[in-house]
């Protein structure tokens, strides 16, 4: 038997062994999100507390313009939800959207002495982008626990512990999303630095156009039928939803954005897998 | 494919675009309705089929651009080629470019592992090697520095030792590779040396020959992306010498490398390159004292403000012998060149001795930023002369450079 036997072709079509050999190299995944990790957080003073800093000053900060615009009872669901705690939720989820698909972005660009030198499976560089963020999300995560906690036992609103599965569950589906949009960002810029402009940019205005700091049930209100569903399209709409009625307890189960947001993350990442395959083969020569 | 081919080559070829690519979005979209298509590609490899058995030591020679490095590039699976297979069995480790990965904030441990790790190394296999890599890269108690601290020498040597402690069945060197100082360098080749004793497969590009006919058993021979022989060392490096001198002719300089085209990255590029003596006839050959005319002919893909054209020149060993430039050391004003054009650089006498000189030859904005560099772009046979006119040819022992000057006996008694 002979060891680790390697075919090297054109390939433009997705195939098993590529995914096989993307599967064996997962401790290097963790090596690239370790080393990202250790990188970010060297000659810092704050360190690791950075992960959780952005989120909850924004909370404050958001929290003190919904009071001051007067919507802080409806976004709040009919002080059903403190809206800080609100706020702090949506935001949490926000941020790792946000931080991987930024991330994604320069991902492979940064990397290109890496990439020009050195053969490993080039779909890392994005996964690992995303996983640093998921290492930041999970610290935050255990202050939304805190948090939670912390609002129960003042009163006014209480924790229902079951959420925490459901919670986790909506945390995965949130990863694939952040996935699928980093594989074709991350792709885009190896090619076209337009999106390193472009992705800033947009993420300022979907903070926005997503229900992160109102609820899905208010951009029914105000925006017609005939549109929501391209407002819904929007994968993260489904994502930042489905988590929070997981967590906060409040709201109904928003099915219809559930399945829109569903279809369109499967579509973006059969057609993100593919793109990166497709432009992968040549990435070397064009980064 | 039998049982005992370690690398089994067929049909390999690659094709690189160049010229205007489309790097922006607006580029691309527009690029798809022109008629014209401005992309010019040329073949790296041609064609290329070849196998190596396990064990077997292989050389890859050819001069510069004949496609040794993309074949390296392609087996190491850094770039993917256009046509054709490669099958490899067994783990494949590189001594192509070292210190991939390197991060300057990390230190030099955590850099260790990670890069042992990109090469495919698992952390205690690392573990079990940190003491004998540390030991080779002599960094000692900077271990847990940052690499940013380091001195070049110390990264370099770092970097090269990781690669090197990698077990592998397959191993690709690229012994252009230049690590360090002269006494690390002659380290780095033994190590090289040794590791191709240990029964592995060996593919082997290098410059020297004496190297290549100490290391390999067998030579493949690449000329403009084709294999134009393959067989015993002496066998090949023969026919390889005998071609050199009908290529050569008697020209005493030459390219080392393609030129480029100008592109959005480097808006204006130095097209062409044509020595001359300083009457303008083709340079024979050159001997000290010579006078020399060089002629950059450029294109720029627009029009351009306060360009500086600069040429440099090197000994082998890196030593700066001169540079010159249009502005400020010349004070020469060649600020707008246009959109192509040719310029010439007059030097009456060359005051070097005999040897082999590097030019390195550019095109800046002001002092600030290179827009095309070529460094070594052209090499210069110097031949003996007898400048003092004494009867004795002058060679390169006796220092590099020739002087006007006169002794003179003012005392004796």
């Amino acid at each position: 038997m002979i060891p680790n036997k390697v075919c090297i072709k054109p390939s433009k079509y997705v195939n098993i062994s590529y995914f096989l050999e993307a599967w064996q190299s997962r401790r290097l995944l963790l090596s690239f999100i370790e080393r990202d990790l250790r990188v970010r957080y060297k000659q810092t003073l704050m360190g690791i507390i950075w992960a959780v800093l952005p989120p909850f000053l924004s909370m404050f900060v958001f929290t003190l313009i919904v009071n001051m615009l007067g919507y802080a009872e409806k976004f709040g669901q009919n002080q059903e939800v403190p809206y800080s705690l609100f706020a702090f939720t949506s935001l949490l989820l926000w941020q790792f959207f946000a931080n991987s698909i930024s991330n994604c972005t320069s991902s492979l660009v940064s990397q290109r002495s890496l990439l020009t030198r050195i053969f490993f499976p080039r779909v890392l560089l994005p996964l690992a982008a995303v996983g640093t963020s998921l290492v930041d999300y999970i610290i935050g995560f255990l202050l939304l626990i805190g948090l939670s906690l912390w609002h129960t036992l003042n009163g006014g609103w209480s924790w229902n512990v079951t959420s925490l599965p459901v919670g986790i569950i909506a945390t995965v589906y949130a990863v694939l999303v952040a996935i699928a949009m980093g594989l074709w960002v991350a792709a885009l810029n190896a090619r076209y630095r337009d999106v390193q402009y472009i992705v800033p940019f947009a993420l300022q205005m979907m903070i926005f156009l997503s229900p992160v700091l109102y609820p899905l049930s208010l951009a029914r209100e105000f925006i017609s039928p005939r549109f929501l569903f391209v407002y819904e399209l929007n994968p993260f709409v489904g994502a930042l939803e489905c988590f929070r009625w997981a967590w906060l307890g409040v709201g109904e189960f928003p099915r219809d954005a559930l399945i829109s947001s569903v279809i369109v993350t499967v579509l973006l990442m059969l057609s993100g897998v593919y793109y990166f395959r497709v432009s992968e083969r040549v990435m070397v020569d064009v980064i | 494919m039998s049982s005992s081919v370690a690398i089994a080559v067929a049909g390999l070829s690659k094709r690189y675009a160049f010229g205007r690519k489309p790097t922006t979005l607006r580029e691309a979209i527009a690029y798809r309705f022109q008629r014209r298509q401005y992309v010019e590609t040329f073949l790296a490899l041609k064609d290329v089929s070849f196998n190596v058995v396990q064990g077997e030591r292989v050389g890859i020679l050819g001069r510069n651009g004949a496609g040794k490095s993309t074949l390296l590039k392609i087996l190491s699976r850094i770039t993917e080629p256009t046509a054709g297979t490669v099958e490899l069995r067994g783990r494949v480790g590189s001594l192509l470019e070292v210190g991939a990965g390197f991060h300057s904030e990390l230190t030099g441990y955590e850099n260790v592992f990670f890069n042992g790790a990109v090469l495919g190394m698992s952390k205690s296999e690392i573990r079990r090697k940190l003491d004998s890599i540390v030991s080779f890269a002599e960094i000692g108690e900077f271990l847990h520095t940052a690499v940013k601290h380091y001195s070049s020498g110390m990264y370099t040597r770092l970097a090269f030792s990781v690669a090197a402690h990698l077990d592998s069945e397959i191993l690709l060197i690229d012994e252009a590779l230049s690590v360090g100082d002269t006494a690390f360098q002659s380290k780095c080749l033994n190590a090289m040396q040794d590791l191709t004793k240990t029964g592995r497969t060996v593919v082997f590009v290098s410059h020297d020959l004496a190297a290549m006919s100490k290391l390999c058993e067998r030579i493949i021979w690449l000329h403009k992306g084709e294999v134009q022989a393959d067989g015993p060392v002496s066998d090949v490096i023969n026919g390889y010498l005998a071609s050199g001198s009908t290529v050569a002719g008697t020209a005493c300089w030459r390219m080392t490398k393609e030129l480029t085209f100008p592109c959005k990255q480097h808006p204006i590029a130095i097209t062409g390159v044509d020595f001359t003596d300083g009457n303008g006839k083709p340079l024979g050959d050159f001997r000290t004292g010579d006078s020399l005319n060089i002629r950059i002919e450029y294109k720029a893909v627009r029009e351009l403000k306060r360009t500086n054209f600069s040429v440099q020149l090197r000994t082998r060993l890196g030593v700066e012998v001169f540079r010159l430039n249009t502005t400020p050391i010349s004070g020469y004003t060649a600020t707008e060149p246009g959109l192509s054009g040719t310029l010439d650089l007059h030097l009456p006498s060359v005051p070097l001795t005999a040897g082999t000189y590097v030019f390195d030859l550019g095109i800046g904005f002001e002092q600030t930023e290179w827009l095309d560099y070529q460094p070594g772009i052209v090499e210069l046979d110097i031949a003996e002369n007898d400048v003092y006119g004494s009867g004795m040819a002058l060679d390169n022992s006796r220092g590099i450079l020739v002087l006007p000057h006169a002794w003179k006996l003012v005392k004796k008694t």
